[in-house]
């Protein structure tokens, strides 16, 4: 009961006049992202975080503020996936099938809703596992020392690579990349210059911020200026958004599902969302048996993804709170944030600062209420959003982008790097190398050398203490599953294919 | 230009590896030691350059070998249909980021901000004119937000007395 006497003091902050409209805003912006497709939750939250650092929020309204962008943008992308068939974000990719399938046949409205609730049912379960699960977590990763944070780290590294593409080699080079830019500037150890070539600018290391908005951001104009196709063109006709009752009983049980499978999937580093929804639609595939009708617009089909990827979305904030870890490319972003704005996430993170982490979880409530409430009644403003031509969207991307990296030092050298790393981002993406791990990198690079280099310290040098204790045995065990596992199953497929032909 | 599709995953794998060495080689000048801390600066860009190193090694192996499984970038990056002409916008489009760099200081944040936004709202298929006029509006309301409503200082440039 301890848990429900935080959580009321949690609303107190959550209600708080300013956490209550960062929260409105933070899922109206975080709706709007995870609709347009390419613009997604990490542009807007790199974005932000220049401009919350210079107003100078606390901590909680800033988390509220960017959480709210997160999980509202698993609201959003359910709405150009129904209506247009264009995936907002990857985790709504599934929905696709059978919610446009449901537009096609004139029933668009009614899946819109369906998706809402559903999302709403799995975005509030899921704060709920929140609730009791982050602290259990937070009091036993207490014993974690230097060692067992080092092998945590490298297992969200492997666990990432290999769910984040399809090629390992690519994620592992991306994953080095990441790391060896968190390595450029002054090592806090020894004051040594690395990779600087004697750039004093470079000296302070780069900001991740100015990454993050170079490799997504900047990427994706590059990307968007070779598509003929815009999601703009066309918004059909969708009816009234509304789902009877008798309808959403009948899914109820796939949404209950849905959130289960996505809390537990978002917990885990490196699934996440798009997993999640993958794995909810193919167990509410095999749960209907022959009285489904999936790809053809079942409603199943839309309710048990949409709860599995807002679930997933909060099942992230856990690992992420509690531990300091990042399973995703957007948590990765979150945690940059997180560090930026002073607060070092970890298992004492709930203890030192009550009232981040149960404002947080209350608001988290508050913020589901609101996009329910909007997301009924508001999807046709949102729809004139996609409507935009992308003659006016994508360099307005790019304007954002500008002052948000010349924001954050005010230095024109920024804007070079940016413009940089946008056409590496670009290169990447269009090579197959996944981005994820680069963001991953640069943000637990340092925390992960300063372990290393610590629990080195401590040891004398001895590598020995790397797998002193059971627990960091176990996650350099798990560490190694992670990426041998998919090669393996990759090398029997392959022989069964041969086998096969 | 069949050669150079051939030819452009080996290229960049290649890249990679060299990526990866010269990281290795620059991060063996760290030469600094503490007793408190045994590892130093060196091994962590080692650490880094090793996993660049593995990942470009094992694309240039299949890139080499020619059309494995692994080389082909996965479906849900390739692009859609690219137009004629694309690599020439997202040239300029890149030329233009960096001139917009330069010229921030010297023209000031809302006239350069229009001239980016006229020209790329060109690239993507718009006017000149009509881009310059969103551009217009949309540079007054950042400067407005940033300079009086977040206090942070964006470059004036010409209009500057």
């Amino acid at each position: 009961m301890e848990a429900l006497q935080h959580l009321s003091d949690g609303f107190a902050v959550a209600l708080a006049p300013l956490n209550l409209s960062l929260a409105l805003g933070g899922v109206v912006v975080g709706t709007i992202v995870g609709m347009l497709p390419g613009i997604g939750p990490i542009n807007a939250i790199a974005m932000l975080i220049p401009l919350l650092f210079a107003v100078g929020l606390p901590p909680e309204s800033s988390l509220i503020l960017l959480a709210g962008i997160y999980y509202g943008s698993q609201y959003g992308n359910s709405i150009s996936t129904i209506l247009l068939n264009v995936p907002g974000t990857a985790s709504a990719v599934v929905t696709a099938i059978d919610g446009h399938a449901m537009t096609k046949a004139g029933r668009g409205g009614e899946a819109l809703a369906l998706a809402a609730v559903s999302s709403f049912v799995g975005g509030t379960l899921s704060v709920l596992g929140l609730v009791f699960l982050a602290p259990a977590l937070a009091s036993w990763a207490i014993r974690f020392g230097p060692a067992e944070y080092f092998a945590l780290m490298v297992f969200a590294f492997s666990a990432l690579s290999s769910v984040s593409g399809k090629s390992v080699a690519r994620a592992l080079a991306a994953t080095g990349l990441g790391l060896f830019l968190a390595t450029i500037g002054m090592d806090p150890n020894s004051a040594l210059p690395r990779f600087t070539f004697g750039q004093l600018r470079l000296f302070d290391g780069l900001d991740f911020v100015v990454v993050t908005i170079g490799l997504f951001a900047v990427s994706e104009v590059l990307l968007v200026l070779e598509q003929t196709e815009w999601a703009g063109a066309a918004a059909s006709r969708y009816g009234r958004v509304t789902v009877r009752f008798r309808a959403l009983m009948a899914s109820g049980w796939s949404m209950a599902r849905g959130s289960v499978i996505g809390f537990f999937v978002g917990v885990l580093p490196g699934a996440g969302g798009t997993i999640a929804s993958f794995l909810a639609y193919s167990v509410e595939e095999k749960m209907a048996g022959d009285s489904g009708r999936f790809g053809d617009g079942d409603e199943r089909g839309v309710a048990g993804p949409e709860a599995a990827n807002n679930a997933a979305a909060n099942g992230a904030m856990i690992p992420l709170l509690t531990l300091g870890i990042p399973g995703s490319g957007t948590t990765a972003v979150l945690l940059g944030a997180l560090l930026g704005l002073g607060l070092a996430p970890g298992p004492l993170l709930i203890e030192r600062n009550p009232e981040v982490f149960w404002g947080l979880a209350a608001s988290m409530y508050v913020g589901n209420v609101f996009l329910l409430l909007l997301n009924l009644p508001l999807v046709g403003v949102f729809v004139r959003v996609l409507r935009l031509p992308r003659w006016v969207l994508m360099p307005g991307v790019a304007a954002l982008s500008f002052v948000a990296v010349y924001a954050v030092n005010q230095s024109a050298f920024d804007l070079v790097l940016m413009a940089g790393f946008g056409l590496l981002g670009y290169t990447m993406r269009k090579t197959g190398f996944p981005l994820a791990p680069v963001i991953l990198g640069l943000v637990l690079g340092p925390l992960m050398e300063k372990n290393l280099r610590r629990a080195l310290a401590l040891s004398g040098g001895e590598w020995g203490v790397m797998f002193s204790s059971p627990l960091a045995v176990a996650l350099w065990v798990l560490a190694a599953a992670a990426l041998v596992l998919p090669w393996l199953l990759n090398v029997r497929r392959r022989a069964r294919f041969r086998a096969a032909r | 230009m069949p050669a150079l599709r051939v030819r452009a995953p080996v290229v960049g794998a290649a890249a990679v590896v060299l990526a990866a060495a010269a990281i290795a080689l620059e991060a063996t000048t760290f030469d600094v030691m503490f007793p408190t801390d045994p590892l130093g600066p060196k091994a962590f860009p080692m650490v880094a350059a090793f996993l660049l190193a593995i990942g470009g090694l094992a694309l240039l192996r299949d890139g080499l070998r020619g059309g494995t499984e692994g080389t082909a970038p996965p479906p849900a990056a390739a692009p859609a249909t690219p137009v004629t002409g694309a690599r020439t916008r997202i040239l300029l489009a890149t030329l233009s980021f960096i001139a917009y760099a330069f010229l921030l200081a010297p023209l000031g944040f809302v006239f350069a901000t229009v001239l980016e936004f006229a020209l790329l709202a060109r690239l993507f298929g718009g006017t000149l004119v009509r881009g310059a006029a969103v551009g217009l509006a949309f540079a007054f309301l950042l400067y407005v937000l940033f300079v009086y409503g977040l206090g942070l200082p964006l470059p004036l440039g010409v209009f500057e007395r």
